[in-house]
C-alpha cells in the first residue's frame, strides 16, 4: 500500500434548463421552479409532451462569446461547462498530471439525423478528442458510456485513477441532450409522464426526460478546493442485476449490493449517512425496486430525495447534476426536496419530502440505475482532515491466471487455437449464426440480441464452455470492465433509420433497447449471473493495459476475485471480440 | 378466428425476432409470457403494442393494461376481434 490519498469532488458547474451556472440552478430549485415544460416541436417528436429544455438563445450566445462556432452544440456544453470548472478551481487542463473523464450515453447522436453516411461528429471518441483537443489536455481522454448510472460511474472511475496515483487531477464532465433519438425511443416504451414527473409518489406514472450537462474536479490537491467546508469521494461501487436488460430487478438485490459495498469501502453504516439522493426516476418500476434495496442497505428511513422533477432524467448528465446537488446540499446542510411529491407510493416507506429539509451533515449516498440492468452508488463525506482512503498504488503480490477468446476474420480462436472457422465470404449474421449453431446452445434470447450483443454472447459462451459456465464465485464477486471504439452505434443506425423512414411512433423498443454499449455486459450478466463491477468504456483502439490494470485495480480491493475483460467492437460487417477471463490466484503462506 | 390466429402468430414471430419457430408450434391456447410457453418479457409486449396499432388500429397507452389481453393467442385475437378498428 502506497501514501494515504484522498479524491476531493469540486467547482461544480451546471448547463441545465434552469440555468447556466451551478448557482443559478440552485436559486430555481430552492425558489421550488421545475425545469421540465410543455415542449411543441416536431424536431422532437410528433405529438406535444413535457420536458426539459436548455435555453437555446442563451447557448448561442455563450458559444459565440468562445468562439465555439466550429463544434456541435453537445461539444459546446461539455466545453462551456468545463471551462466553468476550470475557472473555479484554478486548475491548469494542461498540466501532464490532469485527466479528462466524459460520461455521456449518446454524444452528438443528432448527427446522425438524415445522413445516409456514418458522421465523425457522432463517435464518442472523436468527441472527447475534439473536447479535449480545445483545452490541451496531455493524456488521452476517457470515455465512459454506461447508460443512466454513466456519471456515477465516470466519478468512480475517475477517484480510482486518483487513488492509484494515475493523474493528479481529473476533469470530469456529463452530458447529454433532448434528441429526436432519444424521445422516440422513450416513448416507445410508453415511459414518459404527460406531467412533470412525480418521483416516489403513490400518483407517479413514468419519467420526464431533460437534457443538461455539468463539470467537476476530482483532485487529490486540497488547495485546488475553495468551496468549505470540503468535499471527499470515500466510497463507490458499480453492480448489475442480473435480471433483465431494461427492467429494474424484482428484488433491488443489484442495488443493494453496490450501496452496500460503497459504505464498506467509505467505512461507514448506515447511522453515518445524513441523506441519500437516488435515481428516482418515477417510473413505477424503477422507484419500488429503489425502495427495496435501500429497505435491505437499512437506508431507508433516511433523508431522500430525487431530482428528477427540477431537471428531467438527463441521462449520461445525471449522475454528474444530481452529485454536484450533493455537494451543495452538504455544504449547505440543507437537503433539497422532490418537487411533485405528496404521497409515498413504494413498498417500503421512504422518507421523502415535497420540502427543503434542514438536516445535520456528515456522509450523503448518491445512487443511480440503468438499462442493462446496472447500479451504482458512491459516497461522499465532509472531508474531517484525516485521510480514510489508502492509496493502491504499490501492487499487492498478486497474480492471476487468464484465458482468451478472439473473434475477427469469420474465426473463433480459443487461447490462440482456432475454435471455428467459416470459410464462405459472407456477413456477420451469416457468421454469428453459424457460429452459434456450432456452440449447440438452445437460449431463444439469443435471436433478439443486437450483432454487437450477439458478438459478445459468443464469444463468452466460446470462452466459458470449458468450465461449464462460471463457478466457485458469488454472482457480486464477478464483474466485468469493456470498451469498444464504436459504442452502440450499429444498433442506433437502425433505430435512427426506422424513425426517418416510417415515423416517431413507429419506434422499436426491441432496438432502443440495445443502442447503449453496455446492454452487452447486461447481456452476459443474465446469462451467466454476474453481478459485480460492470464498467464500458469507448476508445478508438483496444486499451488493453489500461483496462486489465484497471480490473486488477477494483480486485485488489477486494470487491472481485473474477473479471471479464475485453473488446467487443463491431460496426456493420466490420467486427472484433478479444475477451480475457482473469481470476486471481489465491496464494498460500508457504 | 383460426385465420387470425395464424396471421397473429406469423406477426409475432416477425416482429420479435422468434427464429427456429414455426406458426405450428406456437399453441392458441399457451401462454405467451413467462417461463412457461414462449417466454415472453416487457419489451416485446411493447412491441405487440405497436403490431396492434398498426395491424388493426388498436391503441393500447398503459402496457399494464395488457397483461389479460396478451395472456395467449386467443385471448389476443379475442381482443382484436372485438376492438379492431381495421
Amino acid at each position: 500500500m502506497g501514501d494515504p490519498v484522498n479524491s476531493y469532488i469540486t467547482a461544480g458547474s451546471i448547463i441545465s434548463s434552469l440555468g447556466f451556472s451551478a448557482e443559478e440552478n440552485w436559486t430555481c430549485i430552492r425558489a421550488n421552479r421545475s425545469g421540465v415544460a410543455r415542449v411543441e416541436d416536431p424536431a422532437l417528436f410528433c405529438d406535444p409532451f413535457r420536458a426539459a429544455r436548455i435555453d437555446d438563445a442563451r447557448l448561442e450566445m455563450a458559444a459565440t462569446a468562445h468562439g465555439l462556432e466550429g463544434y456541435t452544440r453537445m461539444e459546446r456544453l461539455f466545453i462551456l461547462s468545463l471551462a466553468d470548472t476550470i475557472r473555479q478551481s484554478g486548475v491548469d487542463p494542461a498540466d501532464p498530471g490532469c485527466g479528462l473523464v466524459i460520461s455521456t450515453t449518446k454524444g452528438s447522436i443528432d448527427a446522425l439525423q438524415l445522413q445516409p453516411e456514418t458522421p465523425s461528429e457522432a463517435l464518442l471518441g472523436k468527441m472527447a478528442e475534439r473536447i479535449a483537443g480545445y483545452f490541451g489536455f496531455v493524456p488521452e481522454p476517457i470515455v465512459l458510456s454506461n447508460a443512466c448510472i454513466s456519471g456515477v460511474s465516470a466519478l468512480i472511475v475517475a477517484s480510482r485513477l486518483i487513488e492509484r496515483g494515475s493523474y493528479k487531477h481529473i476533469l470530469v464532465a456529463g452530458g447529454d441532450m433532448l434528441t429526436r433519438f432519444v424521445v422516440t425511443g422513450f416513448q416507445s416504451f410508453k415511459s414518459i409522464s404527460p406531467e412533470i414527473c412525480k418521483p416516489y409518489d403513490e400518483t407517479r406514472d413514468g419519467l420526464s426526460l431533460g437534457e443538461a450537462c455539468g463539470a467537476v474536479l476530482i483532485t487529490s490537491d486540497p488547495g485546488l478546493v475553495k468551496e468549505l467546508p470540503r468535499v471527499t469521494i470515500e466510497g463507490g461501487a458499480i453492480t448489475n442485476d442480473a435480471n433483465h436488460i431494461s427492467g429494474p430487478s424484482r428484488t433491488g438485490d443489484g442495488l443493494y449490493y453496490a450501496i452496500s459495498q460503497s459504505l464498506e469501502e467509505a467505512g461507514l453504516r448506515p447511522e453515518d449517512i445524513s441523506f441519500v439522493n437516488a435515481h428516482g426516476t418515477a417510473t413505477l418500476y424503477n422507484d419500488e425496486m429503489e425502495s427495496k434495496a435501500l429497505h435491505l442497505a437499512g437506508l431507508d428511513h433516511l433523508p431522500l430525495n430525487s431530482m428528477k422533477s427540477y431537471w428531467g432524467h438527463t441521462l449520461g448528465a445525471s449522475g454528474i447534476i444530481e452529485s454536484i446537488a450533493c455537494m451543495e446540499e452538504l455544504r449547505s446542510g440543507e437537503v433539497f426536496g422532490t418537487w411533485g411529491y405528496r404521497t409515498c407510493g413504494v413498498p417500503y416507506p421512504l422518507s421523502v419530502s415535497r420540502e427543503h429539509r434542514k438536516v445535520l451533515m456528515r456522509n450523503c449516498v448518491k445512487t443511480a440505475s440503468g438499462f442493462g440492468g446496472c447500479n451504482a452508488s458512491i459516497v461522499f463525506s465532509i472531508a474531517t482532515g484525516k485521510n480514510k482512503r489508502l492509496s493502491t498504488s504499490a501492487p499487492e503480490e498478486q497474480r492471476y491466471s487468464r484465458c482468451s477468446v478472439t473473434i475477427r476474420d469469420r474465426k473463433i480462436l480459443l487461447d490462440g487455437q482456432v475454435l471455428f472457422e467459416n470459410d464462405s465470404p459472407d456477413d456477420f449474421a451469416t457468421f454469428i449464426r453459424a457460429a452459434y449453431k456450432s456452440v449447440s446452445l438452445d437460449d431463444r434470447k439469443f435471436y433478439k440480441m443486437d450483432d454487437l450483443c450477439k458478438l459478445g454472447y459468443i464469444a463468452a459462451a466460446c470462452l466459458f464452455a470449458r468450465n461449464g459456465g462460471i463457478t466457485g464465485y458469488a454472482p457480486e464477486e464477478v464483474g466485468m470492465v469493456f470498451a469498444n471504439a464504436s459504442s452502440s452505434l450499429d444498433t442506433d443506425l437502425r433505430h435512427q433509420q426506422i424513425i426517418d423512414t416510417l415515423g416517431d411512433k413507429e419506434a422499436s423498443p426491441a432496438v432502443f433497447v440495445y443502442t447503449l454499449p453496455n446492454v452487452v455486459m447486461g447481456e452476459l450478466c443474465i446469462r451467466y449471473k454476474i453481478q459485480g463491477e460492470n464498467t464500458f468504456f469507448i476508445s478508438e483502439r483496444y486499451p488493453e493495459s489500461f483496462i486489465n490494470e484497471y480490473a486488477m485495480q477494483v480486485m485488489r480491493k477486494r470487491k472481485l476475485r473474477a473479471c471479464l475483460v475485453g473488446w467487443c467492437e463491431l460496426l456493420g460487417d466490420t467486427y472484433e471480440a478479444r475477451f480475457d477471463w482473469l481470476e486471481q490466484i489465491t496464494m498460500s503462506n508457504d | 378466428m383460426e385465420q387470425l390466429m395464424r396471421e397473429l402468430k406469423e406477426a409475432l414471430i416477425e416482429a420479435l425476432n422468434l427464429e427456429d419457430i414455426t406458426p405450428d408450434e406456437i399453441e392458441n391456447e399457451a401462454p405467451l409470457f413467462g417461463d412457461e410457453g414462449l417466454g415472453l418479457d416487457s419489451i416485446d409486449a411493447l412491441e405487440i403494442i405497436l403490431v396492434l396499432e398498426r395491424n388493426y388500429g388498436i391503441r393500447i397507452a398503459n402496457p399494464a393494461e395488457g397483461k389479460s389481453i396478451f395472456y395467449s393467442i386467443r385471448t389476443l385475437a379475442d381482443f382484436i376481434t372485438a376492438n379492431r378498428t381495421k
